[in-house]
């Protein structure tokens, strides 16, 4: 059965009642929601594979309180507890990263250089290294400042679809986002100066 | 926009287009591997199980013991007839160790 033909609701009674084949079906259809969302806000230190493995299992454990109600699509329901627990792990990071300069590469020193920059200029071409110099920068963010510059940022996802993924007020994300960009802005310019010292 | 989030946002777009390059789909082996991990963890431990009981049990027996205090105190007031007895009791248990 191809993935996108699952019938979720059918599915999941059928994981319920204890049936394995079902609850393999499920991963496979959910893996490509889940990994988006754990690949965009896992702590550095984590292998996404490892985070979406304790999302499903979070998915497995706490299956009976989804019951479908409000025509809340389970899609939706799995990318609330996708983000709630990437925000746990964010929370739990011991001890956040300090980048240096010397730690980055070309391609993320030429991003770092391109944000911190004043003078005209063009986007550097190595668009790969983009996510990674960005991911340098969010490291040195908050877990909720970061997930909120991530999924309004890099996700493009409107403010209403936030508040609902995360449960804060819509003002509490706009402001959140405002304040955290102006700490990414230092952070990018703190790290431009050590290079030019 | 200021300049900052103006550049921020290029870095996003950026971004955006190099990661709808990864793959997706779930590793083989993936699936079977979550599923077995949730079916090994599926009786909660004894230690768990142990906790949340001891737990409520210990909730019941405060509650018991507080009602018991209540009733003790509301009746103990205007019983002393009953204080000899108590003293009594006391006493002999003091000899008997």
């Amino acid at each position: 059965m191809p993935p996108d033909a699952l019938d979720v609701p059918a599915c999941l009674d059928r994981v319920r009642a204890g049936d394995e084949a079902a609850a393999r079906a499920l991963v496979e259809h959910l893996h490509p929601l889940v990994l988006r969302i754990a690949r965009a806000h896992r702590p550095r230190r984590v292998q996404e594979d490892d985070l979406a493995q304790e999302i499903f299992l979070k998915m497995f454990t706490r299956l009976d309180q989804y019951r479908g109600r409000d025509d809340v699509p389970f899609e939706h329901w799995m990318a609330r507890l996708s983000v709630t627990t990437c925000l746990d792990a964010l929370c739990a990071e011991k001890r956040r990263p300090e980048w240096r300069w010397a730690d980055l590469g070309d391609g993320e020193r030429e991003w770092l250089e391109f944000f911190a920059g004043t003078e005209p200029a063009r986007p550097p071409a190595d668009e790969s290294s983009a996510r990674e110099a960005m991911e340098m920068l969010l490291a040195f963010l908050g877990p909720e400042d970061r997930l909120i510059i991530t999924l309004l940022d890099l996700e493009e996802r409107p403010v209403a679809e936030i508040s609902a993924l995360t449960g804060w007020g819509g003002s509490r994300v706009k402001v959140r986002a405002f304040r955290a960009r102006q700490k990414l802005r230092v952070h990018a310019l703190r790290l431009r100066k050590e290079n030019k010292l | 926009m200021n300049e900052f989030d103006l550049r921020w946002k290029l870095g996003a777009e950026a971004a955006r287009r190099a990661a709808a390059a990864l793959p997706e789909d779930a590793p083989f082996g993936f699936a079977t591997r979550v599923v077995a991990h949730w079916r090994a963890a599926g009786a909660p431990p004894l230690a768990t199980l142990w906790q949340q009981f001891s737990l409520r049990v210990l909730g019941g027996v405060a509650l018991a013991a507080a009602l018991v205090a209540a009733v003790h105190l509301a009746f103990a007031a205007d019983a002393d007839s009953f204080t000899p007895d108590v003293a009594g009791t006391v006493s002999e248990l003091f000899w008997m160790l």
